[in-house]
């Protein structure tokens, strides 16, 4: 019999349980968000990075991902393979994680983590990565770049955790690691042909949008679920990540207004998302207040890191991954040093404005290692699938687009 | 800190609505794109 410390809660169990297909819902929604933003003949080969990565992850995180991120730790680096296949992780409650609900259940919630974040960066090579070459790269990824920083970060005894670095959701985890990787994958790949000679424009914004709103509501289930108990910490994250989301989208739309001179559908979804990719460390920490500024803070920043990456470079991070969930994923694990309050979370830390500069210094540790971490890594395991298979399609093939040459199907029978 | 913080987001949150009356309302040449799209539909 379990101690009462781990009895399974049922109300928490929902929840979880819910909030898992919550964040299972985020990736196709990516899919869509993604979708919409390419060119018509390149939108089902940029959807079927999203669903197929779904699937791909799902497996790889039964047989392996799971044990290597949260398995038993070694030295702080990485978990070892005890828990392969899951086996061990039943019913029974790991108090190191979640005491009131199922192993299984919190394992299957961390799943859906691990699918979205490689999904995340397919923005950066969309129109032109090769799918064998996306496959292997997302399955080497997800293994050797995302395992390693949760289990740092997120795992009983990684060295992150152990120094004091919050992330209550995946700020460094999931958005620094995936945004500075899709910074590296389109300075690998290059810039798209014709990019600056031809139109690129969104081929279907409405498209876009409702990738948008699903995100948004997904990622209720990414960080109230974070809580992993039905309780007053899950109405905070549920409360800030609205709050902060519709800030940014705000904040986003007004800067892109006085700078184009028209308030733009676009900018108001990408915005949205720039917000929740923010609050996501610091749900779990923050004011409704704060939020507003982190919100804020992420319309103001992520918008002039896409425009000056544009202006001052010639990396074609397609999508802007890099702009919104590297630098937004950067702003939140500074501002959750800056904000953090044990007010909303007594077993967490106070930031610098409550008074503890040193949690400050922590998160900037945190920032600091994923970015090379990642950044190496997927520069590493670019050039490796690039000197095997090749990371690019033809030229003639990204010119008919990649629906046809890659899938042998077309989006719109017009 | 939790007023300071109040009032900062009060100050920028009517920033943004003053910003929002002061911004222009029409896209500049949007009015023509617009008559003329039709006709090239038609066309």
């Amino acid at each position: 019999m379990p101690s009462s410390a781990t009895a399974v809660n049922p109300g928490d169990t929902a929840w979880v349980l819910i909030s898992a297909a919550l964040v299972m819902l985020m990736t196709p929604a990516l899919g869509f968000f993604y979708g919409g933003l390419v060119r018509r003949k390149n939108v089902l080969s940029t959807i079927m990075h999203s669903f197929f990565i779904l699937a791909l992850i799902s497996v790889v995180w039964v047989l392996w991902g799971y044990t290597l991120a949260f398995g038993p730790s070694l030295g702080g680096l990485i978990g070892g393979f005890d828990w392969l296949g899951l086996n061990g992780v039943g019913g029974e409650p790991n108090p190191d994680y979640a005491p009131t609900i199922p192993h299984l259940t919190y394992a299957l919630f961390q799943m859906m983590f691990a699918i979205i974040t490689p999904a995340l960066i397919t923005g950066a090579f969309a129109e032109r990565k090769r799918f064998k070459a996306f496959v292997i790269f997302s399955l080497l990824w997800a293994t050797f770049v995302y395992c390693p920083i949760a289990h740092w970060v997120w795992a009983a005894g990684g060295w992150l955790k152990v120094l004091g670095a919050l992330d209550f959701a995946g700020g460094t985890v999931v958005h620094i690691s995936s945004g500075v990787s899709a910074l590296v994958a389109a300075l690998v790949l290059g810039p798209r042909r014709g990019l600056g000679e031809e139109p690129f424009d969104p081929h279907d914004i409405t498209m876009t949008v409702l990738g948008a709103s699903l995100l948004w509501f997904g990622w209720f289930g990414f960080n109230a679920g974070s809580a992993l108990a039905a309780g007053d910490l899950a109405a905070n994250a549920f409360v800030v990540t609205n709050t902060a989301a519709a800030m940014a989208a705000l904040t986003w739309m007004t800067v892109s207004w006085a700078h184009h001179g028209r308030p733009s559908v676009l900018g108001a979804a990408v915005g949205a998302v720039a917000g929740l990719v923010a609050i996501t460390p610091a749900a779990g920490y923050v004011t409704p207040i704060a939020a507003i500024l982190i919100g804020l803070g992420a319309g103001v920043i992520c918008y002039w890191a896409v425009q000056l990456r544009t202006k001052l470079t010639r990396i074609d991070d397609a999508l802007d991954v890099w702009g919104v969930h590297g630098v937004g994923g950067t702003w939140g694990a500074i501002a959750t040093g800056l904000f953090a309050t044990m007010a909303v979370n007594p077993t967490a830390a106070n930031g610098l404005f409550y008074g503890d500069p040193s949690q400050l210094l922590k998160q900037l540790v945190a920032v600091a290692v994923t970015w090379v971490y990642a950044g190496a890594l997927t520069w590493i395991i670019l050039k490796l699938i690039d000197v095997t298979i090749g990371l690019r399609v033809e030229e003639k093939e990204e010119v008919l687009g990649l629906d046809t040459t890659q899938h042998g199907e077309v989006a719109y029978q017009l | 800190m939790d007023t300071v913080l109040l009032f900062i987001s009060l100050v920028a949150f009517a920033a943004l609505v003053v910003g929002w009356m002061m911004l222009p309302a029409q896209v500049p040449g949007a009015s023509e794109a617009a008559t003329s799209a039709p006709a090239m539909h038609a066309a």
